[in-house]
């Protein structure tokens, strides 16, 4: 979706991109800023405008280039509570009501004739009496004869409704043990039911293709209800859920447990629908007593919905695992790829350029005694430019690294690849997003490679709470004096690192500095490292080449000024990251945040309480309203271009 | 496509003629038939990466009773910036991915009802709706309300584009937004029970 007030303007600057490079002027705190969008923009878009989504059509004529590792979640036991105890809510994101469902028509044929003696299995006797009816029948009376059945049944309006007194979702280390399952994860889905009501408007069963003559049976609104002082129904659906490395995705279900036998129900109808018979001797028609009928149904009734009950037990117990298992072979796709717009660190909240595109690819399912592990590669892309390669030198050292970490202390650990991180930045340098670096007072220099982040824990000085981060950012500056200029083939490309601090900033947002104000991540440049400042060689001229530290000390100069001005007043970006995103739509919130050596950032989180996103009721205060404001004001800006 | 496809298949499970043969002439095919609808109903439930599930098949000449969820009227508040605009607001069935801050992250795999007022006077009334209830799917489970600069919009995914109950087709104008949000089902429940005699309920932006 883009913003189409803006849509013409954009159009005309993306003819002349030079106008947007020569133009834009971004303050050094920005580039920082960038980082942190970038962050941000690893798991998310946070952009009010909505741009790019018809762009992501375009994803089948992408490139893919996979960063393995890039992302990790990490449900500790204490996490896992989370969807024991609030499944119906992860559910809510779903679209799938487990509540109840409802089926306007429900219609069954049966695809061969059923042989009569069929149907009475394990019942000799009254196998025996069907066929002496049936011979009797057919010769007694001229035509009268009993095919073997091919019912058709119709059920309208079919539909049940549960009350749940729990639905869980559980890990199961111990069955994992007992199936001795190498890698994966047995989970269980755990349900007791303490009001279940399963009913429909018609059930009819006819026969038009054997038998016509034999007309309706059925039932006339049939209700089956569990009778109020019932015990409670118990439900347990294992699976084994793993990602093997050659078979993709593999979905397993395993034998079930079910107390649906215990149950008492109670069966209720408007009316029983039967044909019509009717007795003739000579002039003489003696009707069916439709009474003797109702009668005996009901004298039955227990029977029957004891069936019923052994029935949907025997079912949940033996054949809905073979079945499931069957289905399941065909349904669940071998590689689950899931795509986002992601909006592009840099990019001007009005303007209406595409959207990155990124994907998630499910790697590894593990269950360990301290975790649930999910890992998964990702991608991201531009779909509106042929994109460079992802920098090698830029990704992860090795896999993420929880050690240290307690995991009875927050609910989910999600890890990053810094990998991520710096192909957002590349992708959003080679827009020509990260241009320039303001210095102030008017001068600027150009940004001739894209930043690239490393986190560096021997930095931090406080680990639980911030991030360090190191960025190398690549500036072209124009020289000046005589002996430079001989010095340099033109503008001297120089890099230096910018040392920043990433941390979770909860409480009022009034306030300020690391573990105070506003909500999500926020991310603060503290200081230039001058010292690391090093000169692009292919930009020195032979005479430069000979003398580059006089070229490095002339550098380093320009810089001292920005430097010292960070120093005395570390720039802190004024906007809260969205920070960490919504895991299967539910809210999490920043506990403590750390890197390992690898370089992936680790953010310890805790599931939030239920929040409104930008929409709630007029009286409620629990709404981001800051954000809205913020919006609005971003609008009226946008409209007024 | 891939909708079709899935709701293809699950017909052939349920109703194909061209069963397995080891099913053929056995007494439990009637049971085995609802183990499927069991199965199936189960397989949608384990994960929204399936897609959805009808399994209601319209062959008989009457229709049945329909089962639907009524939704008061909704007046969203607070949209003086986007005095002259338009709210769309779309009762939608769909899923949030596994890692998502944004509402336009949500994919809506079916639109149920959609309705488009003009903003005026820093507000805007959507009428009351009813949905039915099909399958094992809620009537909807997210609101989303969109503001946009053109008379009509189209909702796009991602990667797709779901039938617009209006029968719009989205081209490069209409699905242009200036702004996305979004209520869960159980959130505008929610705003229900706190409001139990307005005719419509009070929402701001």
């Amino acid at each position: 979706m883009r913003s189409d007030f803006v849509q013409r303007k954009v159009n005309r600057l993306r003819r002349s991109p030079s106008l947007v490079r020569s133009k834009k002027v971004r303050r050094i705190g920005w580039s920082l800023g960038a980082l942190a969008a970038a962050l941000a923009g690893v798991l998310t878009s946070s952009s009010a405008l909505g741009s790019g989504a018809r762009d992501g059509l375009r994803l089948r004529n992408l490139e893919k280039n996979t960063i393995e590792n890039a992302v990790g979640i990490y449900l500790t036991p204490k996490g896992e509570k989370y969807f024991a105890e609030n499944l119906e809510r992860v559910l809510d994101n779903t679209g799938f009501s487990i509540r109840e469902a409802y089926f306007p028509i429900l219609n069954w044929r049966a695809e061969t004739p059923i042989r009569l003696e069929h149907m009475a299995t394990g019942n000799p006797e009254l196998q025996a009496t069907i066929t002496q009816i049936r011979q009797l029948l057919s010769e007694w009376f001229k035509g009268l004869s009993i095919q073997d059945p091919q019912p058709e049944v119709a059920v309208r309006g079919a539909g049940y409704r549960l009350k749940f007194s729990k639905l869980a979702l559980v890990a199961d280390r111990q069955l994992q043990g007992i199936l001795r399952r190498q890698g994966g994860a047995v989970l269980a889905l755990e349900a007791e039911i303490h009001e279940l009501e399963a009913g429909a408007e018609v059930v009819a069963i006819r026969d038009p293709q054997r038998n016509p003559y034999l007309g309706t049976l059925g039932a006339k609104e049939p209700n089956l209800k569990m009778r109020r002082n019932s015990p409670t129904v118990k439900l347990r659906l294992p699976f084994y859920v793993n990602v093997a490395p050659n078979r993709g995705l593999q979905v397993e279900s395993l034998p079930m447990f079910s107390t649906f036998a215990s149950a008492d129900f109670d069966l209720r109808y408007a009316d029983l629908l039967a044909p019509k018979i009717v007795l003739q001797i000579d002039d003489q028609r003696f009707e069916m007593n439709r009474e003797t009928l109702v009668r005996n149904f009901e004298q039955h009734k227990t029977k029957i919905v004891d069936q019923l009950k052994l029935m949907l037990d025997k079912i949940v117990k033996t054949s809905l695992p073979e079945t499931l298992n069957e289905q399941l072979t065909n349904l669940v796709p071998q590689h689950l790829e899931q795509v986002s717009p992601l909006s592009p660190p840099g990019k001007d909240e009005c303007s209406s350029d595409a959207d990155f595109l990124w994907g998630l690819m499910l790697r590894r399912v593990a269950l360990t005694p301290d975790v649930l592990a999910l890992e998964l590669a990702a991608y991201i892309e531009d779909p509106s430019r042929r994109s460079p390669r992802p920098e090698a030198s830029a990704m992860a050292r090795g896999a993420a690294n929880l050690a240290g970490t307690d995991p009875k202390g927050y609910d989910l650990a999600m890890t990053v690849n810094r990998g991520l991180i710096n192909r957002i930045l590349q992708l959003s340098h080679a827009r020509g997003y990260f241009d320039r670096l303001d210095l102030g007072d008017g001068e600027s220099i150009k940004l001739w490679k894209a930043p690239t982040v490393d986190l560096d824990p021997s930095a931090g000085n406080a680990p639980r709470e911030f991030a360090q981060l190191r960025a190398t950012v690549g500036v072209e500056s124009e020289v000046s004096g005589f002996m430079e200029s001989l010095a340099t083939s033109g503008p001297v490309r120089v890099s230096f690192d910018i040392y920043g601090r990433i941390y979770p900033a909860t409480g009022p947002a009034s306030g300020s500095g690391p573990g105070g104000g506003g909500k999500g991540l926020r991310v603060r440049a503290d200081r230039i490292d001058v010292a690391s400042v090093r000169v692009e060689r292919s930009s020195l001229s032979w005479l430069g080449a000979i003398f580059s530290g006089s070229v490095e000390s002339a550098a380093r100069k320009k810089l001292q000024a920005a430097a010292a001005k960070l120093a005395m007043q570390p720039a802190e970006i004024p906007a809260d990251i969205d920070l960490p995103p919504e895991f299967f739509g539910q809210r999490l919130q920043p506990k403590g945040l750390r890197v390992d050596r690898n370089g992936h950032l680790t953010m310890l989180l805790d599931f939030g309480p239920i929040t409104y996103n930008s929409v709630r009721p007029l009286s409620a205060a629990d709404g981001n309203q800051e954000e809205a404001r913020r919006l609005a004001e971003l609008a009226r800006r946008c409209a007024s271009r | 496509m891939k909708q079709n496809s899935l709701l293809r298949q699950i017909r052939e499970l349920i109703f194909d003629p061209r069963a397995k043969a080891e099913e053929r002439n056995s007494a439990p095919t009637q049971r085995r038939a609802f183990t499927r609808i069991l199965a199936l109903g189960l397989l949608a439930g384990i994960s929204g990466w399936f897609d959805a599930m009808t399994i209601a098949e319209a062959q008989n000449t009457s229709a049945p009773r329909t089962r639907t969820e009524s939704i008061r009227a909704l007046q969203v508040e607070n949209l003086g910036a986007y005095q002259g605009k338009f709210l769309t607001v779309l009762y939608a069935i769909g899923s949030k991915p596994v890692l998502s801050t944004d509402n336009r992250q949500t994919e809506l795999t079916e639109i149920r009802a959609v309705h488009t007022v003009p903003i005026q006077n820093g507000r805007a009334t959507i009428p009351s709706v009813s949905l039915p209830i099909v399958g094992f799917r809620p009537a909807y489970n997210f609101v989303m309300f969109v503001v946009h600069e053109q008379r009509d919009f189209v909702w796009t995914n991602t990667t797709s584009v779901p039938r617009d109950p209006r029968g719009l087709v989205a081209n490069d104008s209409n699905t242009l937004s200036l702004r996305v949000a979004a209520l869960t089902k159980s959130q505008l429940e929610r705003i229900a029970v706190e409001q139990p005699n307005a005719a419509a309920l009070l929402l701001s932006f």
